[in-house]
């Protein structure tokens, strides 16, 4: 083997490796892209469903239970799995926990993030009218 | 004596250049443009969720007051209002144009979508 064909394997070897640390770089890009969507997705839907869940008590105006089934469909339409219901504050508040698969691999290979927001409501002090009302909001 | 092209390392390493650089360049313009599309996209679904919770509590034309002239491609309401009633899920999708890496040009279409539960009735 020649110095000459030396110097052109270790050219083709060196081009080769730093173009496969630079796929690899974007490709890991591309999934930070991905997490950082499913994590912005994730909240979303935790938000709203903690909201959605709350609208079932009886201080907003609802049936006194939480509204599970209107949870779950607000965090499925935002692209979230609901996964869990905290009551334990109810009537006044609830948290809730979402799951959003990451997209961009393999199905098998999908890895799972949860966020968990929480609302709450304020009741207002009865005022001289003696009406009494409150407020949503989350936290 | 005439010089040999490729017989010294300083030919080999101009070669070497000259091949990985281009290909080096490609590929950081492909990750800033995937970048930038990422960005737009993140900031799409931000609008979307402001205007899904504003149109949960507030008439479409306060929805739509939201954006200046010109920032939205499109929004869609779903459904709207005058026919949605509390407790019905409302979705708004926004599209909005980027232009990827500053190229003149019609630019790409981004769009997000958001859904809340409607809590008053607008």
């Amino acid at each position: 083997m020649t110095a000459r064909h030396d110097d052109g394997t270790a050219a083709l070897l060196t081009t080769m490796l730093a173009l496969a640390m630079l796929i690899l770089a974007s490709g890991l890009t591309v999934h930070a892209a991905h997490v950082m969507r499913g994590a912005d997705a994730a909240r979303v839907a935790a938000d709203a469903a903690a909201l959605a869940v709350l609208s079932g008590s009886s201080l907003a105006g609802g049936t006194g239970q939480p509204d599970l089934d209107t949870g779950r469909q607000v965090a499925t339409a935002n692209g979230a799995t609901l996964v869990g219901v905290d009551t334990s504050g109810w009537p006044l508040s609830t948290a809730v926990t979402v799951a959003v698969k990451i997209r961009g691999l393999p199905p098998g290979l999908r890895p799972q993030l949860r966020a968990t927001a929480a609302a709450r409501l304020h009741p207002l002090a009865i005022d001289r009218a003696g009406l009494a009302g409150t407020t949503i909001g989350k936290d | 004596m005439r010089r040999p092209v490729f017989g010294t390392q300083d030919g080999a390493q101009s070669l070497e250049l000259a091949v990985a650089l281009p290909l080096v360049i490609v590929v950081a313009t492909l990750v800033a443009a995937v970048g930038q599309v990422v960005l737009a996209a993140a900031g799409t679904h931000q609008l979307a969720v402001g205007a899904a919770r504003m149109a949960a509590v507030a008439h479409d034309s306060a929805v739509t007051a939201m954006f200046e002239p010109g920032t939205i491609t499109d929004i869609d309401i779903s459904p709207a209002s005058g026919s949605r009633a509390a407790g019905d899920l409302v979705t708004v999708t926004l599209t909005r144009t980027v232009a990827v890496l500053w190229v003149p040009g019609p630019g790409l279409q981004v769009s997000a979508a958001a859904t809340f539960r409607t809590e008053d009735v607008p």
